[in-house]
């Protein structure tokens, strides 16, 4: 069925972020006032802007398991952003083919009033599941994440480890060909970090490329064939899982 | 199957195009949301919209000196068409904001939350529709084929409500103050359009330069069993078809910076 095999190309990438520090860098009053004037009204004539992520050359294809790895604020959670597309690249480019699915933060597409089979029913719409699957689909998500009666429940009532193991089952449940995994994964316990690999082989299997942050080694080893270490927004490793920790840990004792 | 994850605002808007079940549905669970955990759910919006009309239509066909049996039927229906322009532009400013987590989480085009949009309002605008259908039995209007222009009327308010939210929906990402602008500039139209007044020879330049008029007009004559004026269909049209142009035109040129300023 596949007209090609999926592939993450970014090629000298930087990402800007747009801070608001004050209300009139996002106020259209301010804006006109500052074009009409030329400019010159107040101190903050200039959006402040915050570079995220810089010169940043990656080619991701199937079957790569990419970790990412570094300290908090090195840009971890932009590069995720950059990687599904969602944040488009100031300067450099990008190019993505295949399917995604996204878990960048806990509860983010999920509705807390309605329960977990509810949830279940939405996403596979949103995930835009072919209807005949959905049966097989929701059994396969209630199956894995062995809520028990809380699966009728409201989502609000849900713990953050249940909360995960709902999301994680819905974006693995149908094959898709990139999946972006933000470190909310690890509220997780161990029993179902472990249940949450074997699942994965499965994933890995429909040749998918997953991206995962984290900053639990242990994850990086069941997960990833590959590991991006980022300092400052710039990648300082790209290669073997263990090394790149090496050098990430050795940096960290070294400040 | 083989799709790029970074559609061009055009790619964008056709994909968006083809996924009209999906924005139907979306639509659908926005009218469930907003009442979860309530006992009549939707019908509040019914019943609080039939109190304002009857207090408003009240009190002011008395001040206005009125027939009740003319000017109550007038308000709910003029009512149930401008709270669909009302919400347009108050929550058109907030559409990509109020999807944040779906945006972040899957990727459909942006396009389909305008569509949603649309639809939830013209669901809702159905919902208000029955406080007339009640009036309707009290006082009945002449019953003709006049009635059926509802429906390109309909197309009209779609086309506005899409083109509304995709263009405030970027410009209101970006600028939050648009959002306040918008409100404020809501309660202005709602005074000077003719909707709890109506149109007189004294007050008929007031509406016939206001294009909102026209846009009222196209909707609440045909209910009324009267056929709108040729102007009031082109100035209507003219209106939502414009109103949805600028905002492609937005859409394209600002969909890349949705993302970096959600």
């Amino acid at each position: 069925m596949k007209m090609s095999d999926p592939y993450i190309k970014a090629t000298k990438a930087f990402v800007r972020y747009p801070i608001a520090l004050t209300g009139g860098q996002q106020s259209a009053l301010a804006s006109t006032a500052r074009a009409l004037t030329g400019g010159r009204v107040g101190h903050n004539s200039a959006v402040t802007y915050i570079e995220s992520l810089r010169d940043v050359t990656l080619s991701l294809k199937a079957g790569d398991r990419l970790g990412l790895i570094g300290r908090n604020g090195a840009g971890k959670s932009t590069m995720l952003k950059l990687l599904s597309g969602l944040l488009p690249p100031a300067k450099g480019s990008i190019s993505i083919v295949g399917t995604r699915t996204n878990i960048l933060s806990l509860g983010a597409g999920m509705d807390g009033e309605e329960t977990g089979l509810q949830n279940i029913d939405h996403a596979c719409r949103l995930l835009e599941i072919p209807r005949s699957k959905w049966a097989s689909v929701k059994e396969d998500i209630v199956n894995f994440t062995e809520l028990g009666e809380f699966i009728a429940m409201p989502v609000r009532t849900y713990s953050a480890g249940m909360g995960m193991r709902l999301m994680f089952a819905m974006a693995t449940a149908y094959p898709r060909d990139i999946l972006i995994l933000d470190e909310v994964i690890g509220a997780g316990d161990a029993m179902f970090i472990e249940k949450a690999i074997a699942r994965m082989q499965r994933f890995i299997e429909h040749s998918s490329i997953l991206v995962l942050a984290t900053h639990d080694y242990q994850l990086i080893e069941a997960f990833c064939n590959r590991a991006l270490y980022i300092h400052r927004g710039a990648i300082v490793a790209d290669g073997d899982p263990a090394v790149a920790w090496k050098l990430y840990k050795q940096s960290e004792s070294g400040v | 199957m083989l799709e790029s994850r970074m559609p061009t605002g055009l790619t964008d808007l056709w994909q968006g195009l083809k996924r009209l079940p999906l924005a139907y549905w979306l639509a659908s669970k926005d009218m469930k949301g907003r009442y979860a955990r309530t006992v009549i759910g939707p019908f509040w919006s019914v019943l609080s919209n039939a109190i304002f009309v009857l207090v408003l239509g009240l009190t002011y066909g008395a001040i206005f000196g009125q027939r009740v049996s003319e000017f109550l039927p007038y308000l709910a229906v003029s009512m149930a068409f401008w709270q669909f322009i009302n919400a347009c532009l108050n929550e058109g400013p907030m559409l990509f904001q109020r999807s944040q987590g779906l945006i972040m989480t899957y990727s459909l085009p942006l396009s389909v939350y305008a569509h949603r949009l649309a639809m939830d309002k013209l669901n809702m605008l159905l919902h208000f529709l029955a406080v007339y259908l009640v009036l309707c039995i009290v006082y009945p209007p002449h019953f003709n084929t006049q009635m059926f222009l509802v429906l390109p009327a309909f197309l009209i308010y779609y086309v506005f409500g899409v083109g509304a939210g995709l263009l405030l929906g970027v410009l209101g990402v970006r600028w939050r103050d648009v959002g306040q602008a918008m409100s404020s500039l809501a309660l202005l139209l709602f005074l000077i359009t003719p909707i709890f007044w109506v149109k007189t020879p004294q007050l008929a330049a007031v509406a016939d330069f206001n294009p909102f008029y026209h846009l009222l007009e196209v909707g609440r004559q045909p209910l009324r069993g009267m056929a709108p004026t040729n102007l009031n269909w082109i100035v209507a049209v003219c209106v939502s078809v414009g109103t949805l142009i600028s905002g492609a035109t937005a859409f394209v040129m600002g969909r890349r910076q949705v993302f970096y300023w959600l």
